[in-house]
């Protein structure tokens, strides 16, 4: 609790009062006919009205002693790991459709068997290849979910 | 005599090879995340959801099933011999059931967990088949106000016993009530919220929020530390517990059983619960309670029997009322409108099949979970020494295909990935991810009871406080969001995880 509190409970009155505003735009119609913007309404005044409680109790009460700053929650963790998959799952997201799921895939794969926790070059291909070949085989061929097909796919099956 | 025609009715259903398949699938896959360290069953219910649509909903369920009661039994696993639980709802057998390990009883902690949970998934389904019929009959008579009042009394019960903080909670379902409105609003026909995005019409799917929230994020936290995992070396030998151990560990499989079916059916229950309760009273009604923490063969008994008994109950408000209990089974609510089934009273009449159908297949996937965690211990040992470095890109890589064949969108995927992104600063920040998501499934239902309710009432809000169910509902409900303020009852509130 803390100064990381006050910092989330100020997203939350951000995006509750966002939300009102959308909501009363919506429509709230009336209490015998409540409008498309009735429930969304009232449920972001809430939101709103906690997260200020949640602020206030922060900065008036103190809970005693030092508030965690934002900063501690990633001390002493590789958060830059986090940041490098997250980046690869955007980065295959863009070339999914385009590439296949073959060719995306393995390089995601790859990607990750090398960076995250370096595996040896022999560990990571194997890896990828098998692990792209296996799911393409139980999800496309076996399971009939329709992936993206591109000049692997074309080539092999 | 109506009894036994309708469980031969759901044998005959559950006995058919395909259905066979379905729930061995579900158990296997159940006890693997179970196991696993690092993806539970939400997870994993998650990522199997988009496949089951190509196989028929009886068989759907029967897998979903499988795989949340399976992973019941694989929890135990981990928690014995690595003193990680391999899903929330084992993690009070890590006290009693690692300490044995030291001593050199593995075995017969792992034995005695498989048994209970055997005989506890076992009785659970016996008070179901009782319980279920005459519930959902009653339940026909219903109006939107008592749906209303039950759907937050439900909700607010899942809050109460959030681990965190209150506040914190409330502000998570009140989110999960908002996104629940997102895509095209079914009264009025007008969008909401959905900025022109194409793909928001039919609102946030259940399978990328899922996904996102309980496994991307769970990567991502995973990730930024080393998972080193010890495991327990010695050879695992004598899986069956002698006289003794089943002398001390009957009474506890008995009031196991019982407590968790009943805390089991309480809306915001289940399994977790179950586990903590029954712990606790085996310490309290036990003549040697110092044992406890020390290698307690009770103190894995009782969770264990509880844990899965507790599955049994937490089917009986989703089958009869159409009100899921836990966000597994708000999984498996999504699972049955996904394969277009409402959940609720007249389910048990529109759809016997699917009732007593996953009703006994419960039957089978106990015995196949005996027969899969007792002789099978060695692979399941082995399955614990593949390195989490090794694990994780395949966990996002099922966690991608499973956003994707939903419905062959990559937008699905980018919404799994920002909720994960979402899940990870929610866990910093300790924010839960249960009550949003039920929450979230709850949503749209509580938007048309509400409405519905409204309209009967011409705009009073009395209707909620005049109909003796619906004012019992809200009454309770109402008293669990103030206990906060009421010392004298906000201290006695339990402290649970998700």
């Amino acid at each position: 609790m803390g100064r990381a509190d006050q910092f989330s409970s100020l997203f939350w009155l951000v995006l509750g009062l966002v939300v009102i505003i959308l909501s009363y735009r919506l429509g709230l119609g009336t209490l015998t006919s409540p409008g498309p913007g009735f429930l969304p309404f009232w449920c972001a005044l809430i939101l709103s009205a906690l997260s200020l409680g949640v602020l206030f109790h922060r900065l008036l009460i103190p809970s005693g002693g030092e508030p965690q700053r934002i900063r501690e929650l990633w001390g002493g963790v590789r958060w830059l790991r986090g940041v490098l998959v997250v980046l690869a799952l955007l980065g295959y997201t863009l070339v999914f459709s385009n590439l296949g799921y073959l060719l995306s895939t393995l390089a995601l794969l790859l990607f990750l068997f090398k960076t995250i926790e370096p595996q040896r070059w022999t560990v990571a291909i194997g890896g990828a290849v098998l692990a792209s070949l296996i799911s393409f085989v139980v999800f496309a061929l076996w399971l009939d979910v329709q992936l993206p097909r591109g000049i692997l796919e074309r080539l092999l099956f | 005599m109506d009894l036994v025609q309708n469980l031969l009715y759901g044998f005959s259903i559950a006995l058919t090879p395909a259905n066979l398949m379905y729930c061995f699938i579900g158990v296997f896959i159940g006890t693997l995340i179970g196991v696993l360290p690092g993806i539970g069953p939400v997870g994993a219910m998650s990522l199997l959801l988009p496949t089951t649509l190509h196989v028929s909903p009886v068989g759907a369920i029967i897998m979903l099933a499988g795989i949340y009661y399976g992973a019941m039994y694989g929890g135990s696993t981990t928690s014995i011999l690595l003193n990680i639980p391999g899903e929330a709802a084992s993690v009070v057998t890590c006290i009693d059931g690692y300490q044995m390990a030291r001593q050199g009883k593995a075995g017969p902690a792992l034995g005695i967990a498989a048994f209970g949970s055997f005989i506890g998934g076992t009785a659970s389904i016996l008070g179901l088949m009782l319980v279920a019929p005459p519930l959902a009959e009653g339940a026909l008579k219903f109006g939107p106000p008592e749906y209303f009042s039950l759907m937050i009394l439900g909700m607010t019960l899942l809050i109460y016993l959030a681990s965190g903080s209150i506040p914190k909670a409330l502000m998570m379902a009140v989110f999960g009530v908002i996104l629940g409105t997102i895509g095209i609003d079914p009264t009025s026909g007008v969008q909401r919220f959905t900025f022109n995005i194409l793909e928001l019409n039919d609102g946030v799917g259940l399978v990328p929020l899922v996904m996102g929230l309980f496994g991307i994020s769970e990567v991502l936290l995973n990730v930024e530390q080393s998972l080193k995992r010890e495991i327990f070396q010695a050879k695992i030998r004598g899986l069956l517990p002698d006289l003794e151990d089943w002398k001390k560990s009957a009474g506890p499989i008995l009031r196991g059983s019982v407590l968790g079916f009943f805390l089991g059916i309480l809306p915001g229950g289940g399994a977790l619960i179950s586990s903590f309760v029954s712990y606790a009273l085996e310490k309290k009604v036990s003549r040697t309670p110092e044992r406890f923490g020390q290698g307690a063969i009770e103190g894995v008994a009782a969770p264990e029997t509880a844990n899965n008994a507790a599955t049994g109950g937490a089917f009986i408000p989703l089958l009869t009322l159409g009100i899921p209990a836990n966000v597994v089974m708000a999984m498996l609510f999504g699972a049955l409108l996904i394969h277009g089934m409402q959940p609720g009273p007249m389910l048990l009449q529109s759809h016997p099949d699917l009732f007593w159908g996953v009703v006994t297949s419960m039957y089978v996937g106990n015995g196949m979970l005996l027969l899969l965690n007792l002789p099978l211990i060695g692979l399941w040992v082995q399955v614990l020494k593949v390195p989490y470095r090794i694990l994780f890109p395949l966990v996002l890589l099922f966690c991608l295909i499973g956003a994707y064949s939903i419905s062959y969108s990559v937008m699905d995927v980018l919404i799994m990935i920002v909720f994960g992104v979402f899940g990870y600063l929610m866990k910093k920040f300790e924010y839960e991810g249960a009550p949003l998501v039920l929450a979230y499934v709850l949503g749209p239902l509580l938007e048309m009871s509400l409405r519905q309710s409204l309209t009967m009432s011409d705009g009073h809000f009395s209707i909620f406080f005049t109909r003796p169910i619906s004012a019992v509902g809200i009454g309770v409900a109402l008293l669990l969001v103030i206990s906060p303020f009421l010392p004298w009852l906000g201290k006695k509130r339990p402290a649970m995880g998700e």
